[in-house]
């Protein structure tokens, strides 16, 4: 077995695996990429997946403006209909008409969401993926906004929520960092400007020894200090007053900065001496309304909740994710699929999927969270390498290019995007201190209050800073 | 505000007057102007009573109607009008007579007016500035430390026209305070100095007149003081001064000099050359800039504003009942209010003001070579000039060379301000 010690998880936000990954390997049949014939209809028009040679900025924006995500919009692009239908297996043939029916301003061209990028406009990914290993089989663990899909990479489920919105703070499903921490094992979680995983009350009583900044990461990384897991949380804001773009890779923010942080990332653990017994996982948390081909299967209930209105079960994944699996101990080469089933037929990876390893490596597979993480394939087995010697290039080179402060200006100045508004509004739910006692922690959730933000900034503003506040920075 | 401004400008004023009298004193003790002249020639003895045949001056007049001013102070200044009163009219006429002052021919005044005093003959003298007696006035009246300055009047022959015996008098009919300035004089121009003083440094407490206005969001008081902007207001205000002094005492508009011009010249072209700096550049000021406003704060209006619906919001948060579900709303209004302005503070204060010196002398890292150069020869310069209005009367004539290091020093200025980091 891999002497693994340090789980590292990368997770971005909001893009498909075809998006990103579909003409990774274009010659291999065994690979579930887009063949380039793949299209949806909307008002009798065909709209095929393409691609933007150029790689301009706005070709990196692509698309642009943000497509729906919520579970209704969701449930049009799996099945052509808000209402997700009972027993009919989806035919992913709403995404055009889902992106075009958006109440939002701007433009919604339909042929924005059947985008996708080459590997060489996204090399750090391809590069990384094609170097280790890609998993074609990865889902989001439900057909769910953002804050779902987190959840269940930390809990094991979203206690019922399809939405942002729906969710009470703290989110009080038990999660890996609570059973890490009861085992004694070490975590940490780095973010950029708030981190949506400090919304589980499981990490209230240790955030403040166990929450950094990124740059920490880099730091501890360098000096071979690295938590047995960490999870890293990309910057969600445009951080104007810095001159940061986003980096998580949210429509339409710019993939480039994304590619930036990943390579940051890599080459940090790359140059680090923890890097023969590490795993570096970079998903996403959901397909943010991009298109892909792949229906997602049906899925283990992970308890016994259903949303409301719509009945979900959460008896069915969501859209393919990217997801590159990168260690020493991964054959080059890889394209990951659980061996059971590796035909498509069986459990496919999902979210749960990094607890599940984090509990195989960690807690000697103990410490189950829900049915699902129970169920779900661990990535221990793509470690197959008799020894650490798949090292990989000694660095990547990420793209130069950096926003300018019209580009984060206008970023800045818009209005928030679902994850964004959410962010700012649960902040308010966290005390003005982190709990020091469990008598200190609240003995219910609250919902969130709605809160308008006008712009990214004024959401950010109330976000970071009640965020330091709570950490005690 | 502007009482307190005028107290600190006039002690600033008093202050700049007595250590520049003070330089003076200890830089040329042999510019005593009560000192008699050293080597006079009269004609006559002035130890004793001149016998009557020995022509001489009797007395010294201000006009045919007033008394006799001999060993007084006088209201003759620059520009009067002096009665010599002589013992016997002159033997060959008025027009080959010069005025000796402190036994110092003044050329180029106008001939005499023969006239007479109280029935005594007496020659008239308008003690007229030209050019041919620049430099006289200007060692009489220079480096003053009252309102008169004892001289001793002679007369004599012309240049050249002549031989070189002097008519005196004696020590008391021969002797009178000229008058350099008055009080009224020095109010006025204490009081136009002090204007603007007031106006240009005062007004920078709370103002933006010497301050650089690059974050609109800050309060005028906290905008941090501008190299370029102090630089010009520091040689506009030494040279009005200058012009204002040289005007009361030597009566005359035409003072200001080249060098002065391109002093104001440098300094102008400096402070236009760093604005154009800032307007060109993107600066962490123009990024902090966008980024208020993209939280709503155009200007401190907007800051004030959202203090005040604080305010509001927690007038209204303690009025209501405990229980009312309004009261969650307005707590989330009050906290995402505060945390903006929490952000304004903290994205703000590193372009808050420091104190003038700090804020002309540094940038965001902390004190620049480029900038002290351009404070300390501002300074240096600043010194001679005002040392040497004082002394001479004049605004300096500054060699080229001096000329050339405050150019380049301000060149230098704007040349490395366009690396900075901060403004």
């Amino acid at each position: 077995m891999a002497n693994i010690q340090h789980v590292v998880v990368l997770m971005l936000e909001n893009r498909s695996f075809d998006s990103m990954l579909g003409r990774l390997y274009p010659a291999d049949a065994n690979y579930r990429g887009l063949t380039l014939l793949e299209y949806n209809n909307y008002q009798s028009t065909g709209y095929g997946v393409w691609n933007d040679t150029a790689m301009l900025p706005s070709t990196a924006t692509i698309p642009d403006p943000d497509p729906g995500e919520l579970f209704t919009d969701m449930n049009t692009q799996l099945f052509g209909n808000p209402v997700r239908p009972r027993n009919t297996p989806a035919d992913m043939s709403g995404f055009a008409q889902s992106y075009a029916t958006q109440p939002g301003k701007g433009i919604y061209a339909p042929s924005a969401v059947m985008h996708y990028f080459t590997p060489d406009q996204v090399p750090v990914i391809s590069k990384l993926a094609t170097t280790f290993g890609v998993c074609d089989q990865w889902h989001a663990s439900a057909p769910c906004q953002t804050w779902p899909n987190r959840f269940f990479a930390h809990t094991g489920t979203s206690l019922g929520c399809v939405n942002n919105k729906d969710f009470s703070i703290p989110f009080t499903a038990p999660s890996i960092f609570g059973q890490l921490q009861a085992a004694g094992v070490s975590w940490r979680v780095y973010f950029h400007d708030m981190p949506q995983s400090i919304l589980l009350k499981d990490v209230w009583l240790h955030a403040v020894t166990h929450y950094r900044g990124f740059s920490q990461f880099l730091a501890d990384a360098e000096s071979g200090t690295l938590s047995n897991y960490s999870f890293i949380e990309p910057r969600y804001f445009a951080d104007l007053f810095g001159a940061f773009s986003p980096n998580d890779e949210h429509p339409p923010h710019n993939v480039v900065y994304g590619e930036t942080l990943i390579a940051t990332v890599y080459n940090a653990l790359r140059s680090s001496v923890c890097w023969k017994n590490t795993l570096l996982i970079i998903t996403y948390d959901e397909h943010g309304g991009c298109y892909d081909h792949v229906p997602p299967p049906s899925a283990t209930r992970p308890d016994g909740c259903v949303s409301k209105p719509d009945q979900f079960k959460f008896d069915a994944y969501g859209v393919r994710v990217p997801a590159v699996i990168v260690s020493p101990w991964i054959p080059a080469g890889s394209k990951i699929r659980n061996p059971i089933g590796g035909d498509g037929t069986g459990t496919p990876f999902d979210h749960t999927s990094i607890i599940r390893t984090v509990r195989d490596l960690f807690l000697g597979g103990a410490g189950q969270l829900t049915a699902r993480d129970a169920g779900a394939p661990s990535l221990v087995g793509a470690l197959s390498l008799p020894d650490a010697t798949n090292l990989g290039p000694p660095s990547l080179t990420p793209s130069t290019a950096q926003a300018t402060l019209a580009q984060v200006s206008d970023l800045a100045s818009g209005e928030p995007n679902g994850i964004q508004a959410a962010l700012a509004a649960a902040s308010h739910n966290l005390p003005d201190n982190a709990p020091t006692s469990v008598t200190d922690l609240p003995a219910a959730a609250m919902p969130l209050t709605p809160a308008i933000y006008s712009t990214v900034a004024t959401a950010a503003a109330t976000a970071t800073d009640r965020i330091k506040s709570f950490l005690g920075v | 505000m502007i009482k307190e401004s005028t107290q600190r400008s006039l002690g600033i004023l008093i202050l700049v007057w007595c250590a520049v009298a003070a330089i003076s004193q200890t830089a040329v003790p042999a510019t005593e102007q009560s000192t008699p002249p050293a080597e006079t020639k009269p004609v006559a003895s002035s130890s004793a009573p001149a016998p009557t045949d020995v022509l001489q001056i009797v007395s010294l007049a201000e006009s045919p109607d007033t008394d006799s001013i001999n060993g007084k102070p006088s209201r003759i200044r620059l520009n009067g009008k002096l009665w010599v009163v002589l013992n016997h009219p002159l033997p060959d006429g008025a027009t080959k007579y010069a005025l000796f002052l402190n036994d110092v021919e003044i050329k180029g005044l106008d001939p005499p007016f023969p006239t007479s005093y109280r029935s005594q003959p007496a020659l008239l003298f308008i003690l007229k500035k030209g050019a041919l007696n620049d430099a006289f006035w200007r060692d009489l009246l220079g480096s003053p430390r009252s309102g008169h300055v004892n001289v001793v009047v002679s007369l004599g022959r012309q240049s050249g026209a002549g031989p070189s015996e002097r008519i005196v008098g004696a020590p008391d009919s021969a002797r009178f305070g000229l008058e350099i300035f008055t009080g009224l004089d020095l109010a006025l121009a204490a009081g136009a100095i002090l204007l603007v003083l007031v106006l240009v440094w005062g007004h920078a407490r709370s103002r933006t007149t010497l301050r650089d206005n690059l974050l609109p969001q800050l309060a005028p008081s906290r905008q941090p003081f501008s190299l370029g902007r102090s630089q010009m207001a520091f040689w506009f205000t030494l040279i009005f001064a200058a012009f204002v002094v040289l005007f009361f005492l030597l009566q005359d508009t035409n003072v200001l000099t080249s060098q002065a011009l391109a002093l104001m010249g440098i300094s102008g072209a400096t402070a236009a050359a760093a604005i154009a700096v800032d307007v060109k550049r993107t600066s962490p000021a123009d990024v902090a800039n966008c980024a208020l406003q993209a939280l709503g704060l155009n200007t401190y209006e907007d800051v004030q504003r959202v203090e005040q619906e604080i305010i509001d919001r927690e007038q209204k948060l303690a009025a209501l009942p405990p229980a009312s579900p309004q009261r969650t709303q307005l707590q989330i209004e009050i906290n995402d209010r505060n945390s903006i302005l929490r952000t304004y503070e903290v994205k703000t204060r590193p372009f808050v003001s420091q104190g003038w010196f700090k804020d002309v002398t540094t940038d965001i890292n902390g004190p620049t070579v480029h900038r002290l150069q351009v404070v300390f020869w501002t300074a240096a310069l600043g010194a001679i000039f005002l040392y040497s209005v004082y002394r001479n009367l004049a605004m300096p004539e500054f060699n080229g060379t001096l000329l050339t290091l405050m150019g380049i020093s301000s060149a230098g200025y704007v040349g490395f301000k366009i690396q900075e980091v901060n403004n």
